[in-house]
């Protein structure tokens, strides 16, 4: 599995931090060295590392905030939510209140108030009537993850970013009935899903990628490194779509590798996708035109143009992308990245999106041992998505790839992906 | 950076920890494996423990210092391989001298073989080209490209045969016409593919190549070390023959697009014992040379 390796170390990690009796400083600098190495050893790119992990410390460290007293003591006071015998909506409804209090900077004084009237046995509806009510039907029946239903986030958007992330760690523990008893556990837990959020973020460029339509003609292009894999994975893209009933074409622009068109040509030929090529034209603008006016002329719907590798230390190779990206209007153009590579990942893909509108990433060999952390820099110079994966040679060996499932379930948190929609 | 230690104070290993971890922060920056960083620091931390600081001397260009000569010594050869030398002695014993050509998938097996036919042309040295990548589409007429350009002959059997058999038929074939040299190309495959890395294994022990050359791309982060460690590993495991032939020496290619990471050269030699004997560094069948190895050690710890 993709990263596979580099989850479990991550969730080793955090494993031993929260098996510990005490999370203090220490144990937190431990996991966080763990988790470190873990990615350094993934090709995750160095200052990406360094960054996150300044990210996370500064979310746990929750003393170095400017609202810190505040927060410090209100998560001490979700320990004790959580510790004393309401119903579990009842906890959730005084999380989200004190949420909104935080949000509109209310004072300790309000606070308070609300924690007094919400830890209460007595009903406190009258002090929720703004929040859309909490489906359950027995009040003492833990909620589950689905309850909670991160509606309250995405839909109202009054839950503070930090407390998003508390209530989704906490929402296990509510589903199981334990108990959180000390603010050194949430700590812990605030921790890992600090961790989780900022994984999440190296990963998810926010945006979806151009998808195509079958039935309306549009224009593929794939750019990347020397032997990253475009050719073959252009035809695995292509065989991909054609069972999904698109009608695929491909174009070889690329006049420069000793028997390109050769590897297409076979390709196509055994995928029985049409193909457009020559063996004597040297201009890959001038081909990579004809061959998008042709298909587009056949009604081919998804017209995919194959290029040569480059890289950035060569503007004139980058200059002759730059032509055939204008020449054929790509609605979607494709980095292609082969999951082995070190840390020039985020240098090389990043040149690659300042010359042309790089819009997905496909990573490719992530059938061998490579823990494929230089996808992580792809994404974020590129703040493109990870589209598909490449898994071996052949025509079928290809996955689709959906990022959040795939950080929760290497994070052994089970399927997150409703939770983490913004 | 670091407090400078006046007087003849004895090294602790705490007293190291600071200027080692700065220091294996940089050769990673510099794509060197977290694992190869990592042993380095520890083993320049060990010759440094225990010794004597002189002077006014600050910690961190101590362990610098001790940091360069470890790389000085790793990335210098302890056997060299002189391919000229050995040509001209197979040779004159009648036989061809034979490279295979191995490694993991795109990093430039081909291209690199047709630059160095073209250098071993420069030499006067005649050259046959063994198309032995039976698999991947395009492969033999990639080749075929290449032996044209260089107009030099080429064995081709087209796909789907064993490249064994045919890289046996290319050698006696370069007998017959007395070519000095058979470049073997092989398909690239992952290292830990079991059939494919006995396809390999078979190749090399059928036919007892003269050079068993890996090619690497500059480009590889972590799993460098996998790579040489597994070829190796795997060339050993699955050999028929009591006596397994592995990796003589490593072809680095795409140096031209790294900048100054590079630490994938050290990652390699460290973890394999084999010399980098010839470096890629772009496409054209001029773009090769040899490694620098003050240059590389300079510019990791720069
Ligand atoms: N094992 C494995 N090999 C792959 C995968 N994708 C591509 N390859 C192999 O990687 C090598 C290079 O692939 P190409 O498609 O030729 O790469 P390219 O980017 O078109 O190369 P240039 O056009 O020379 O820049 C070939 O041997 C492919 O068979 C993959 O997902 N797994
Ligand atoms: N920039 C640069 N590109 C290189 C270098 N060496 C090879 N390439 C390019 O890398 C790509 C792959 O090269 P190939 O020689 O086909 O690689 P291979 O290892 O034979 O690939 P497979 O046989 O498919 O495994 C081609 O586009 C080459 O032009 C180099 O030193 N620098
Ligand atoms: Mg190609
Ligand atoms: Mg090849």
């Amino acid at each position: 599995m993709v990263l596979a390796e580099l989850g479990g170390s991550i969730s080793r990690a955090l494993q031993k931090m929260s098996n510990a009796t005490i999370i203090d400083e220490k144990v937190l600098g431990e996991c966080l060295n763990e988790i470190t190495r873990a990615l350094m050893q993934s090709d995750v790119k160095f200052e990406m590392i360094r960054d996150m992990m300044a990210n996370i410390k500064r979310i746990v460290n929750l003393e170095d905030l400017a609202a810190g007293h505040n927060k410090r003591r209100i998560i001490q006071q979700f320990g004790l939510f959580i510790a004393s015998p309401c119903s579990t909506a009842l906890h959730l409804k005084s999380l989200i209140l004190i949420n909104l209090a935080i949000e509109h900077k209310a004072n300790e004084r309000v606070t308070n108030r609300i924690r007094a009237s919400t830890t209460s046995t007595s009903s406190s509806n009258d002090l929720l009537p703004q929040l859309p009510s909490i489906p359950y039907t027995n009040p003492v029946e833990p909620v589950t993850a689905h309850v909670i239903d991160l509606d309250l986030v995405g839909a109202h958007r009054i839950v503070h970013d930090d407390l998003v992330a508390y209530l989704v760690a906490t929402a296990p523990l509510l589903r199981y009935g334990s108990v959180i008893a000390s603010s050194s556990r949430s700590s812990g837990r605030i921790f890992e899903v600090a961790v989780f959020n900022e994984l999440c973020k190296m990963m998810d460029p926010g945006k979806p990628s151009f998808s195509p339509k079958k039935g309306k003609s549009c224009v593929v292009m794939f750019v990347g490194l020397q032997g990253s894999g475009k050719t073959t994975t252009c035809t695995k893209y292509a065989y991909y779509h054609q069972k999904k009933g698109f009608k695929p074409a491909l174009v070889c622009a690329d006049t420069f590798r000793a028997g390109a068109f050769d590897q297409l040509k076979q390709n196509a030929t055994k995928a029985k996708i049409p193909f457009y090529g020559s063996y004597m034209e040297s201009d890959p603008v001038k081909i990579a035109a004809e061959g998008v006016e042709r298909f587009k002329k056949e009604n081919n719907d998804l017209i995919i143009v194959d290029t040569s590798g480059r890289h950035m230390q060569e503007a004139a190779l980058f200059e002759e992308m730059r032509q055939v990206s204008e020449a054929t209007k790509p609605d979607l153009v494709i980095f292609v990245m082969d999951g082995s590579i070190g840390q020039m990942a985020f240098a090389q893909s990043q040149a690659f999106k300042q010359s042309v509108p790089v819009g997905a990433v496909i990573v490719t060999k992530m059938d061998g041992h490579a823990k494929g952390g230089g996808a992580l820099s792809a994404v974020a110079a590129t703040k493109s998505p990870v589209i598909f994966i490449g898994t071996g040679e052949h025509m079928d060996e290809f996955e689709v790839f959906d990022v959040k499932p795939f950080v929760s379930r290497l994070l052994g948190m089970g399927d997150w992906s409703g939770f983490m929609d913004k | 950076m670091f407090q400078s230690i006046s007087g003849n104070s004895v090294l602790e290993k705490s007293d190291l920890q600071p200027a080692l971890k700065a220091l294996k922060d940089r050769l990673m920056t510099k794509n060197v494996a977290e694992e190869i960083a990592e042993k380095l620091c520890e083993s320049v931390a060990a010759s440094l423990e225990g010794k004597k600081l002189g002077s006014f001397t600050r910690i961190s260009s101590t362990v610098q210092a001790a940091m360069e000569e470890a790389l000085l010594r790793i990335l210098t050869p302890k056997r060299s391989i002189d391919i000229l030398r050995d040509v001209h002695a197979a040779k004159e014993q009648g036989k061809p001298y034979v490279i295979v050509f191995v490694g993991v998938n795109g990093v430039g097996k081909s291209t690199n073989l047709a630059k160095v036919a073209y250098w071993l042309l420069q030499h006067e040295i005649s050259v046959m080209l063994a198309a032995c990548d039976t698999f991947r589409s395009g492969a033999v007429e990639q080749l075929r490209t290449h032996a044209r350009r260089l107009q030099i002959p080429i064995f081709e059997k087209g796909y789907e045969k064993d490249p064994a058999i045919v890289a046996k038929e290319a050698i006696q074939e370069a007998s017959r016409n007395k070519s000095d040299v058979v470049l073997v190309d092989t398909a690239g495959r992952m290292q830990d593919n079991e059939p494919l890395m006995r396809a390999l294994s078979k190749l090399i022990n059928l036919n007892n190549p003269d050079l068993v050359l890996f090619v690497g791309e500059a480009l590889v982060g972590n799993d460098a070390v996998d790579q040489l460690s597994k070829f190796n590993q795997k060339l050993a495991d699955l050999s028929a023959v009591p006596t397994a032939r592995l990796i003589d020496g490593i072809l680095l290619t795409k140096f031209d697009t790294i900048d100054d990471k590079v630490g994938a050269a050290l990652s390699m030699v460290y973890i394999s014992g084999a010399p980098v004997m010839f470096v890629g560094c772009g496409q054209s069948y001029t773009d090769l040379k040899k490694l620098n190895v003050k240059s590389i050690v300079k510019t990791l710890l720069k």
